[in-house]
């Protein structure tokens, strides 16, 4: 095995560990809001191990670069629906679950 | 005639990504003028992007992603750990439009930050681990910001 694919296998692992890491955020974090943190941040840096692991394995740069063209294009989808979906659930007025401690009040509608 | 140049230059270098170099420049040609005049018909907002502000912004952006997963990461499989959400209500210093619009989509993929508003100026983020410090944070980003669009402050 040469170290191109070492390390791509090594990339690939690590993709898939952050996709699980997503994922129990996704069941254990509170609510709506930390859940989509939970979504967003680990799915980007899991598809972005996978798309580099393949990449390194591609027959040819254009075939590589597809593999970039890809993660950004899932980022792009992936971050407008977070947004969108917060937005909503703050305009449905789905309060987050603050911390004790240091919360205090911030209303994210304007007409309120 | 700049703007048209670069434009199709991408939309060029885009064609030949999406085909893995295998060519079809006919049909690419035809799909590359329809994009063209679509993108020259948009309205001008601001300075063109700088190449340099984009290179700093890349790398900015890929440092933040890896800190935001493995932030993640960590509260979501450490026992112990636990969610402190925050709100954070700030004012932006870019004008209102593609800057700002950016600004929140790339707030939501680095380190515990979520946008749930956004009008004008107005920012209000969803804050993972309120101990964190935010704030310098999302300022880093638009100042990364204001060099791409060339805001220069």
């Amino acid at each position: 095995m040469g170290a191109a694919e070492g390390l791509s296998a090594l990339l690939l692992l690590l993709g898939a560990f952050f996709y699980l890491a997503g994922t129990v955020g996704l069941l254990r974090f509170p609510d709506v809001y930390a859940r989509l943190h939970a979504l967003t941040k680990a799915d980007n840096l899991g598809l972005g191990c996978v798309a580099a692991g393949l990449a390194l394995q591609a027959d040819s740069l254009a075939a590589a670069l597809k593999l970039v063209l890809i993660w950004l294009l899932v980022l792009a989808a992936s971050t407008v629906t977070a947004q969108a979906i917060a937005r909503r659930a703050q305009e449905l007025g789905v309060s987050p679950r603050l911390d004790a401690g240091s919360a205090h009040a911030v209303d994210g509608r304007d007409d309120a | 005639m700049r703007r048209a140049l670069a434009a199709g230059a991408l939309l060029a270098a885009l064609w030949w990504v999406l085909t893995e170099g295998a060519g079809g420049y006919g049909l690419g040609a035809l799909f590359i003028a329809l994009a063209l005049a679509w993108v020259l018909r948009q309205p001008r907002t601001g300075t063109a992007p700088r190449l340099r502000g984009a290179i700093g912004f890349a790398a900015f952006f890929l440092r933040q992603s890896l800190l935001g997963g493995l932030q993640v990461a960590r509260l979501a499989l450490v026992p112990a750990a636990r969610v402190r959400p925050q709100l954070l209500e700030l004012r932006l210093n870019l004008p209102p439009g593609p800057a700002t619009q950016l600004l929140a989509a790339a707030l939501n993929l680095m380190p515990g930050t979520l946008c749930v508003h956004l009008a004008g100026r107005r920012l209000v983020l969803h804050v993972l681990d309120a101990r964190m410090p935010v704030e310098p944070e999302v300022r880093a980003a638009e100042a990364q910001l204001a060099r791409l669009f060339g805001f220069t402050s």
